[in-house]
């Protein structure tokens, strides 16, 4: 199928779909048919969508909040859209989200929520509920998310879709709006895994307006998938913290997704509750201060769903805010230990499948907690280091997908995707 | 903290909570306390230094 063919395909199935998933804030019919005709490079055609926290010209970046409208419409594309379109990449549309990323679910009063195609009474996952539920639905394969507690991993288990949260420092923010800058990170959600790959592959590089992107050369992945060649990869399954919070059910698929790598050993990553305690609070104050201004002057357009955190969040000492990051050093120590006798740890995603749109709490293992902090408990110990990881559909629990973590070191998404490879 | 000190605080860093606002904040204020008690008991050593951009 030709670039236009593919753009045609893709918008038709965004007019069939969105009106009951409500994936999409904004479809560029114009800007995409243009782009097509002129498509060229790797990904020559391939439509894609972007979170709307990312900035694209002429639209105002919304990042899912009403505040948010009374800003310019953007000048210029952020960095990781020029860098699909210059492979060959077309832009359809922005996509709905938690404001600020500050969620799990993607209710998002504003914009109403975005419903999880699997099931539409569920939600999507989030805060990139959107980017998740617009591959789900077969509207585009490839969309660009952001995750900086597993805002990309939690929807593609929720959806049932390939996410990939590279390491800290590896793709360029430029662009996008903020949420936690120690933790913010950008990377793709995609139909299948070697769309991903592609996609990671165009868009890394080194961009000096990032003050936190790395200047290491681009390390190409796409290769790594189906690779038989080099050292076996060390591969254990994380047990304790990660086995005690999600539900049996879940754990099993997750087991047995190891079994089909022949993977029989257990590792415990240590602190990990510690590590998701401090990516909680760095969190809040970063976010808080982020706010600041707009919670002093408008606190009463803020998401209904997350204002009051917010306030309270601005209240918290700077002593635990620091506190947070040094033991989030302490904690990397230990897990680059770990790793010095396993290449590859695979977990699962979230602790359940995608809850109904509107409930509050959520159980595991017979504990009744509330659902929107608690979804990321799985996700957050792996981004508050910075690890890279891909989000694999792991299978059904209840007839609803979920994800299982392939993570690795720092740096070598590689590894991810050659896991990844044995697993599709 | 209870409800004086919340309006103290808010005030200090320039915050007007209305009375309606105040217990829902607070509840919230004391869920992040309780996840962040295990960080503050945390020992950690002097070459933890704190990250404030991270680079792995």
């Amino acid at each position: 199928m030709d670039a236009v063919a593919r753009v045609e395909t893709s918008l038709a199935a965004i007019r069939s779909w969105n009106g009951e998933i409500n994936a999409f804030t904004a479809v560029l019919e114009e800007r995409a048919r243009a782009q097509a005709k002129r498509a060229a490079g790797p990904l020559a055609g391939l439509p894609f969508a972007v979170k709307n926290l990312f900035d694209v010209r002429g639209l105002t970046t919304l990042a899912g909040s009403k505040i948010n409208r009374d800003l310019p419409p953007a000048g210029k594309d952020a960095f990781l859209i020029e860098k699909l379109e210059a492979a060959g990449a077309v832009l359809v549309g922005t996509l709905n989200m938690d404001e600020y990323a500050y969620g799990f679910t993607t209710e998002n009063t504003h914009y109403g929520p975005t419903r999880n195609p699997r099931d539409p009474q569920r939600v999507a996952g989030g805060s990139s509920g959107g980017s998740a539920a617009a591959v789900a639905a077969g509207m585009v394969p490839l969309t660009l998310a952001s995750d900086t507690n597993g805002s990309i991993r939690v929807p593609a288990s929720f959806c049932g879709v390939w996410g990939l949260k590279p390491t800290y420092g590896r793709l360029s923010r430029t662009g996008s709006f903020p949420f936690v800058a120690s933790l913010d990170h950008l990377g793709p959600i995609a139909a299948d895994l070697a769309t991903l790959a592609a996609a990671y592959d165009a868009m890394q590089g080194y961009d000096p307006n990032d003050p936190a992107c790395s200047e290491r050369p681009v390390e190409k992945v796409f290769h790594s998938i189906g690779e038989k060649k080099g050292p076996d990869i060390r591969i254990a399954l994380a047990g304790g913290y990660f086995e005690q919070n999600c539900e049996p059910e879940v754990y099993e698929c997750v087991r047995q997704a190891a079994k089909r790598l022949d993977v029989s050993r257990t590792v415990e990553i240590p602190d990990a509750a510690l590590g998701r305690a401090a990516a909680f609070v760095i969190t809040a104050v970063e976010s808080a201060q982020l706010h600041l201004p707009n919670l002093k002057k408008r606190a009463a357009d803020f998401e209904p769903l997350i204002r009051d955190r917010m306030l309270a969040n601005a209240l918290i000492p700077a002593a635990w805010y620091m506190q947070a990051q040094r033991v989030r050093r302490s904690y990397y120590r230990k897990v680059m230990r770990l790793f010095e006798s396993v290449d590859v740890i695979l977990a699962p995603a979230t602790p359940r499948p995608a809850k109904k749109i509107g409930e509050e709490t959520m159980t595991i293992r017979g504990k009744e907690m509330p659902a929107r902090p608690n979804i990321g408990l799985l996700t957050q110990p792996i981004s508050c280091i910075g690890l890279p990881v891909i989000c694999a559909p792991a299978g059904e629990v209840g007839g609803l997908p979920v994800g299982l973590q392939i993570i690795a070191a720092p740096w070598r998404e590689d590894l991810c995707f050659r896991v990844a490879g044995r697993l599709q | 903290m209870d409800e004086k000190m919340l309006a103290a605080a808010a005030a200090m860093v320039g915050l007007t909570l209305s009375e309606e606002q105040v217990p829902g904040v607070l509840e919230q204020w004391h869920r992040a306390a309780q996840i962040a008690q295990p960080v503050l008991d945390a020992p950690l050593a002097p070459e933890d230094e704190p990250a404030p951009i991270w680079t792995p």
